[in-house]
């Protein structure tokens, strides 16, 4: 999906690599790098799981439905799996399947590469030598590469002689031979051209009473290409089984919730790219390994761009990662916009370079918010979430990309939510109290022992609260009723109206209730929830340099040639192009100066003004001279 | 009778019909190619010719009995030598020349690199005629020879031809084809080479060599059954083939393209009919038998369908009948089906899918594609109907076994929607001026858009303002089934 | 003869004339050359010629076309299967000429098969037809003694020129096929399973009649027919209250065919996989693709021009009426930039044109909803595509 159809490519700069290897010696390098690689890899073990347990339904059902099917006669059984539009995705978790099916599937199985496909002839050259050469390897992978492919060229394996090999495989393996399977699974059904897969399928049909094949079936949009690409034909030798993978929305959702906004994960993403980054995944591809990527961008850029950010680790290394930190860290480590807040605020001298010890409690403090922040953050969300309209959003992440960057107690929408609230019936907010408690029972965070202690005893009162019994109102009404006395019939609906205002008597169970979300807001969310980008040091933590995202993710193709050409250093990074003001240097590339020429003159250019300009800038000694170089001409005709 | 006899006489027959019976059509042809090889073979001349056959049944097996009777012959024993080369085997005339080179026994290993391929050709021949003691003749059975002419610069026929034609060597080129325009097909350097020399084979005389034929294929000789057996058996025989019936049955298949080797199928049939049972060939078992080798008519094709593929064959007919056009795509078949269920809600229903498939279905035997550009989405590829629409019609009003509402919707929406009258090119048509406005400027055809029959209003003005061309009018409206409306 | 006429009620005619055409003795010259079945599909033509070949100990080969991309490997699989060899043992078989030598290499008397036995042969195209007849009776010159049984189900014009018997496998009819359906099913309780077969057979013979679509048919409506027998809710005579159990399934798997749905799919799973999961922009994109190849671009002006409260409401009116006006007709091909002038007038915000969106339209060419129309190489600069999905998927999307 990198390249587009007008074949513009995303130009990532080499300059990153190149500055910092001069700027860090090599002993700090290795170690930002091993910080580096320790984080990424918990992610990547992390996400592993995860994928692995959200497919795992789906795979258990496919391979379940392949281990039980029993062979008649007359169908070809076909495992189709929807698997939605993700495409970059797909590999993943067809890998697992093929993993699975052999270790518990008694069969050899073939995994059917689209670009290996152009002739029918050559797809079943595929499959039968993936087939044959497969189990001389005594079974261990059934993709076909390139070495088995060359093998069958010689061959000239057609599907008697995979017929002729199944028999004698048979014959040798007497044992497990009723339930022998051969299973072709073709992970991206779009990709084959129609017809061909069809006479695929329509050769395999003519062996479906001689050998128990099953097909597994990738398709990435809907129901309706099954339709529209088989005839009754092909359709009718087929019995078709349908299984319908996670879509991958709620796959983002789970690796977000799980792997990177937790209180364990130390690297954090503000908002801004990471709302970003979400769009993306929303808008345009729909691909979670897509979105990893970018994550694991950020991270790569995050220890790039200052040598500071080797701070970033998890909690156990923070005291001996201080340690390492040289005098000129230290240096930039103070200077840094959210240390010269902090020192304003605790009335240090500007210029002074923070202690190891200090850094290390800031750093510590940090953490420990972060870790309470998320766990508060999905707190707010156990609450919001079902609310009408919701106007904080259905998703954790939601709530996370609102509270990361700004304080989100004093945001309108959050107000709005806690008036929401106060409508909700006893029984759900008692429902939502419970999750919150055990959403922070199960943080085992200490911080929140006490705050637990009291959610349950709210729980408590207000469970008992009596929904009917009238407590004296808080707030005591100065007017008394006054009803009797009315002159006209406005004069009455209008005193109606304050009646009902005013005098509204508040139970029992409300006047918990609201006491209730006034500790809610006031204690619980508004400390916990306090944006960490208000931290100090929370640089080191999270990443926020929305620009180079921007820059990296969001590739304009038309904008990022515009300056490439208006100004070539910026990708060239080479010293001669280098200029500050906007103008144009001799030695810009050719291209470049006629481009910049040819927007200096509006929409329409004269070719000879042109070349009278061109050979200006790159002629410089021969201003004067009427007659244009033949030299300097060709790279403009060119 | 004796029914050992039968059977026994079954199997004669049977073994008559594919080993012993004489060809009974184009005996002067025969002759005549006959001759040209035997010239080649006793004189030495030099000789092509061409062998057309534009009923494509008889050609080969008329050129074996031909070789046959030569390779018979004793006197010709060693004296030449039979090269057969059939075009739907060869794909160049390198392959052709291996075969040839195969049948001259000659080495062509060290030729492989060498000259070009004339210079192979002549060396072949010429290394032949010098090896022996005596000279052999060639002749050359070029079979499909048509095909050969696709090859590449024709250079075997021409090079064939040319030693023809300038007498290098004694051979005889006899090219075989069904392809009645093969000359057309010669390059210039080959035409001018080739001698002309044609045997056109046209069937003369029909129903007399059928009948001839039936009657002695049927009859028995020969000194393995009793006199009496065979007697009565020719009798029966003889009455059989003069008959009526039979008579009449041979006539019909005379007009139709069955030649002799389909006879010969036919009486096979026939003989397989004989049994113990039931020993004699009457006329109907004739007619039955006949029957099955008429070919498959539309008719047995359209009983194969469902009503699903007949509401789809009927949309079809309708929109050929509205738009004049032979095109179609599935989105507009299905289009007009769905119009006609609206206004016909007994009409078998179905869904898109349904019919989608019924469509892919017909594809098969009554459809072909016009457009071959890809269009990727199967529902707008375009179609043509391979069958006559008039047949197809009369089936469906004739047929008991279709509900009528099909019947009735077929006739109705036809008459109903017929949008567009043609009038042959330069015929006085008076317009309206609101008609005159829709028409595009200078057509060859002028076309009245929009004419409603069941609605005749546009047909009053005619007679309005110009009432003595009225007449005239009507005369050149081309589609008849408009002259009903107006006399209605 | 009799028992396979027992077998295969409804081919009585067909059969008689098929055991007539194969002579009883083994060693007897095979005359016909050619037998063609021609018939639709589950009509029997492969199950009776089998079993007469059985029957009368006849050896044959048996080819379905179907499993050969091409000629070669066609006669490389006759010659296998002819002579019980391996591919090396003959060589490569390159073109028909080899086919041939090495038929002829091997003499006539060393072919022990009679019959060989073609099926879908003109999924190789008819000219294969030609081929073979002309093969068969060169080699019948030379001595070889075998005959060739096409198998067909579409109908062939060479096969119409008339040097080759036909036979006609016709459609079976309504009685017919209740013999059969009766025929196939006997571990069925067979009072439940006639009366079923009353009721059932009228309501699909109109729509179906393929054998085949019907075992399928039965086989997945008669558990449920049965169902409410075994739970005792109705007597087994009750044909008309059974039946009406049944009908929405009847309903459903004759109006859009897809018997081949098992029960198990339960209606979510359905609709899950009927509706098209794209992200936001795509979906635009893909309705834009959908517009830009069914509107004529006389029209751009008209629709996409006006002020963008008006765009929304074009939005959701062109997408469905538009669709049954121009949708005769095949999608036409559009250049990019008229893509995205209607992608950037149906989306309301104005943003650049990203390298994400144009990934997507490749993503969307990935899918086989969008292709390129043309040759691409030829112009990098400009290119072009064509809308192909479905107006269902598009009329889904859009909603």
């Amino acid at each position: 999906m990198a390249t587009t159809s007008k074949g513009h490519f995303v130009y990532i700069p080499p300059q990153s690599k190149k500055r910092n290897k001069n700027a860090l010696n090599w002993q700090n390098e290795e170690l930002w790098y091993r910080s580096y690689t320790n984080i990424w890899n918990s992610f990547e073990s992390k996400l592993k799981k995860i994928s692995e347990e959200i497919s795992m339904k789906l795979i258990n059902d496919v391979v379940q439905f392949v281990f039980d099917y029993e062979f008649t006669d007359e169908f070809i059984p076909v495992a189709t799996i929807f698997t939605g539009i993700n495409l970059s995705d797909h590999d993943n978790l067809f890998s697992i399947i093929l993993t699975e099916m052999q270790n518990k599937v008694n069969g050899h199985v073939v995994f059917l590469q689209p670009f290996q496909s152009m002739k029918l002839k050559y797809i079943i050259e595929c499959v039968v030598s993936g087939f044959i050469n497969g189990n001389n390897q005594i079974l261990a992978d059934g993709e076909t590469d390139l070495e088995n492919i060359n093998m069958g060229r010689k061959v000239q394996y057609s599907l008697s002689n995979l017929h002729d090999w199944y028999k004698n495989s048979l014959k040798s393996k007497s044992i497990n031979s009723d339930s022998l399977k051969l299973i072709i699974v073709i992970p991206d059904m779009e990709s084959f051209p129609n017809t061909i897969l069809q006479q695929f399928l329509l050769a395999l049909s003519v062996y479906k009473e001689r050998m128990p094949f099953v097909i597994i079936l990738g398709v990435a949009t809907s129901l309706n290409i099954l339709h529209s690409s088989f005839s009754v034909d092909v359709l009718s030798k087929f019995s078709l089984h349908l299984f319908q993978s996670q879509s991958s929305t709620i796959f983002l959702n789970t690796v977000l919730e799980k792997v990177f906004l937790t209180s364990d994960c130390p690297f954090q993403i503000s908002g801004k790219i990471f709302a970003l980054l979400t769009e993306i995944f929303l808008n345009y591809n729909f691909s979670v390994e897509e979105f990893i990527r970018g994550i694991k961008f950020c991270l790569m850029n995050h220890y790039i761009i200052s040598k500071v950010n080797i701070l970033l680790c998890s909690y156990e290394e923070i005291s001996n990662i201080t340690k390492t930190l040289s005098e000129n860290q230290r240096t930039e480590v103070s200077i840094l916009p959210s240390i010269i807040k902090y020192k304003k605020k605790e009335q240090l001298p500007d210029d002074e370079i923070l202690e190891t010890k200090l850094i290390e409690k800031l750093l510590k403090e940090l953490h420990e918010h972060l870790s309470v922040f998320h766990v508060v953050v999905r707190c707010i969300h156990a609450f919001t979430k079902s609310l009408p309209g919701s106007p904080l959003g259905t998703h954790v992440r939601e709530i996370y990309i609102e509270a990361m960057d700004s304080d989100i107690c004093r945001t309108e929408t959050f107000k709005k939510c806690f008036i929401l609230l106060q409508h909700l019936s006893k029984d759900e907010i008692l429902e939502k109290l419970e999750i919150t408690i055990n959403i922070l029972k199960s943080s085992e965070n200490y911080r929140f022992y006490e705050i637990i202690q009291k959610l349950s005893n709210f729980h408590e009162t207000l469970e008992k609260s009596d929904l009917c019994r009238i407590v004296e109102s808080p707030i005591k009404s100065p007017r008394k009723r006054s009803v009797a006395v009315s002159t006209s019939r406005s004069e009455f609906k209008q005193k109606l109206l304050i009646n009902i205002n005013q005098e509204k008597k508040l139970s029992e169970f409300e006047v918990k209730k609201n006491e209730f979300f006034a500790f809610l807001s006031e204690e619980f969310f508004k400390p916990f929830l306090k944006s960490p980008s208000n931290f100090p040091l929370n640089e080191v933590m999270i990443f926020n340099r929305l620009d180079i995202i921007k820059q990296n993710f969001e590739a304009v193709p038309r904008a990022s040639l515009h300056h490439a050409m208006f100004n070539p250093y910026r990708y060239l990074k080479c010293k001669c192009c280098k200029s500050t003001k906007n103008e144009t240097l001799k030695s810009f590339p050719d291209i470049c100066i006629a481009y910049k020429l040819h927007l200096e003159c509006g929409t329409r250019i004269n070719l000879y003004d042109w070349l009278q300009s061109f050979s200006y800038i790159v002629d410089e000694d021969n201003r004067d001279n009427e007659e244009i170089n033949p030299q300097v001409q060709y790279p403009l005709i060119r | 009778m004796d029914g050992n006899m039968i059977v026994k006489c079954r199997s004669y027959l049977i073994e008559k019909l594919f080993k012993t019976a004489p060809f009974y059509t184009f005996d002067e042809e025969k002759a005549a190619l006959f001759d040209t090889i035997t010239k080649t073979i006793e004189r030495g001349e030099c000789e092509d010719i061409l062998v057309v056959d534009t009923t494509c049944s008889l050609i080969n097996s008329m050129v074996n009995r031909v070789l046959e009777k030569i390779r018979s012959l004793e006197e010709y024993d060693g004296n030449y030598e039979i090269i057969q080369l059939d075009g739907i085997f060869l794909n160049d005339d390198n392959e052709a020349f291996k075969i040839i080179a195969e049948c001259l026994s000659i080495d062509c290993t060290d030729m492989e690199v060498s000259g070009s391929f004339a210079e192979k050709v002549t060396f072949a021949v010429q290394s032949l005629l010098t090896a022996g003691e005596t000279t052999k003749s060639l002749i050359f059975i070029i079979n499909q020879f048509e095909r050969f002419c696709l090859h590449e610069n024709q250079t075997l026929i021409y090079n064939l031809f040319d030693i023809v034609y300038y007498k290098k060597a004694p051979i005889c080129v006899v090219g075989v084809t069904n392809d009645h325009e093969c000359i057309k097909k010669f390059g210039k350097r080959t035409l001018s080479r080739f001698s002309n020399k044609i045997i056109n084979l046209r069937p003369s005389n029909v129903f007399e060599t059928n009948k001839h034929a039936l009657k002695s294929l049927l009859s028995i000789s020969g000194t393995q059954f009793n006199q009496i057996f065979k007697n009565e058996w020719n009798k029966n025989i003889e009455d059989l083939c003069s008959s009526q019936p039979v008579i009449d049955i041979i006539k019909k298949i005379s007009k139709k393209p069955i030649y002799e080797e389909t006879l010969r199928d036919i009486v096979h049939i026939i003989l397989c009919n004989i049994e113990e049972e039931s020993p004699h060939i009457t006329s109907r078992t004739i007619e039955d038998v006949v029957k099955q080798f008429h070919h498959l008519t539309i008719e047995d094709l359209l009983a194969d369908l469902s009503l699903t593929h007949l509401c789809l064959i009927v949309a079809i007919y309708h929109h050929t009948m509205i738009y004049n056009s032979n095109r179609f795509n599935f989105k507009m078949i299905y289009d007009r089906y769905s119009k006609a269920s609206r206004k016909f809600r007994t009409l078998p229903q179905m869904g898109l899918e349904k019919a989608e498939k019924s469509f892919e279905y017909l594809k098969k035997d009554f459809l072909s594609p016009v457009q071959f550009e890809h269009t990727f989405l199967k529902e707008y590829d375009l179609y043509c109907l391979t069958v006559d629409v008039r047949e197809v019609k009369s089936y469906i009003n004739s047929e008991i076994e279709i509900p009528d509402e099909i019947k009735i919707s077929f006739q109705a929406d036809a008459a109903r929607e017929k949008r567009f009258i043609q009038f042959p090119p330069k015929t006085n048509v008076v317009m309206t001026m609101s008609l005159l406005k829709l028409l595009p400027t200078e057509t060859i055809l002028n076309t009245l858009t929009e004419v409603d029959v069941l609605f005749p209003v546009p047909i009053h003005p005619y007679h309005d303002v110009h009432p003595r061309k009225k007449r005239e009018i009507e005369r050149n409206i081309v589609y008849t089934g408009l002259k009903d409306a107006y006399e209605r | 003869m009799k028992s396979v006429m027992k077998k295969f009620p409804g081919r009585e005619q067909q059969i008689k004339l098929i055991w007539k055409l194969i002579p009883e003795n083994n060693n007897e010259r095979v005359y016909s050359s050619f037998i063609n079945l021609f018939g639709p599909s589950g009509t029997g033509k492969t199950a009776i010629i089998r079993h007469v070949l059985h029957l009368k100990k006849k050896r044959f080969i048996f080819i379905n076309c179907y499993e050969c991309c091409n000629l070669r490997q066609l006669c490389t699989k006759i010659l296998r299967d002819l002579f019980k060899k391996n591919e090396e043992y003959f060589g490569r078989i390159n073109s028909v000429l080899d086919f041939v030598t090495c038929l002829r290499k091997a003499g006539p008397l060393s072919l022990r098969i009679n019959f060989i036995v073609l099926k879908n042969c003109e999924y190789l195209g008819t000219s294969v037809f030609e081929l073979f007849m002309y093969l068969q009776k060169f080699l019948q010159c030379e001595g070889w003694n075998f005959c060739i049984i096409f198998i067909i189900d579409q109908f062939v014009n060479t096969l119409v020129k008339g040097y080759s018997y036909t036979l006609h496998f016709p459609q079976y009819k309504k009685e017919q096929l209740h013999d059969i359906l009766l025929l196939k099913r006997p571990n069925y309780p067979q009072e439940l399973y006639y009366s079923f077969l009353q009721a059932f057979l009228p309501s699909v013979y109109h729509s179906e009649r393929n054998l085949n679509i019907l075992i399928r048919l039965v086989d997945f409506l008669f558990p449920i027919y049965k169902e409410p027998v075994d739970q005792g809710k109705f007597l087994m005579n009750d044909v008309s209250n059974l039946f009406r159990n049944i009908r929405p399934y009847l309903q459903g798997s004759i109006t859009d065919v897809f018997l081949l749905r098992n029960r198990f799919i339960s209606d979510n799973c359905e609709k899950v996989t009927n509706s098209l999961d794209l992200p936001y922009t795509t979906k635009y994109l893909l309705l834009a693709a959908y517009l830009a190849s069914f509107i004529p671009s006389k029209y751009d002006r008209k629709f996409f021009c006006k002020k963008s409260f008006k765009k929304k409401q074009k939005k959701f009116s062109a997408s469905t009426p538009h669709a049954e006006i121009t949708s005769l007709v095949a999608p036409k091909s559009f250049p990019i930039d008229r893509l995205l002038a209607i992608y950037f007038a149906i989306i309301h915000e104005h943003s650049n044109v990203s390298a994400n969106l144009l990934s997507q339209l490749t993503s969307l060419v990935e899918l086989k909803l969008v292709v390129v129309a043309g040759n691409t190489q030829e112009n990098l600069t400009n290119p072009k595509y064509k809308c192909v999905a479905q107006t269902s998927l598009i009329d889904t999307v859009a909603k």
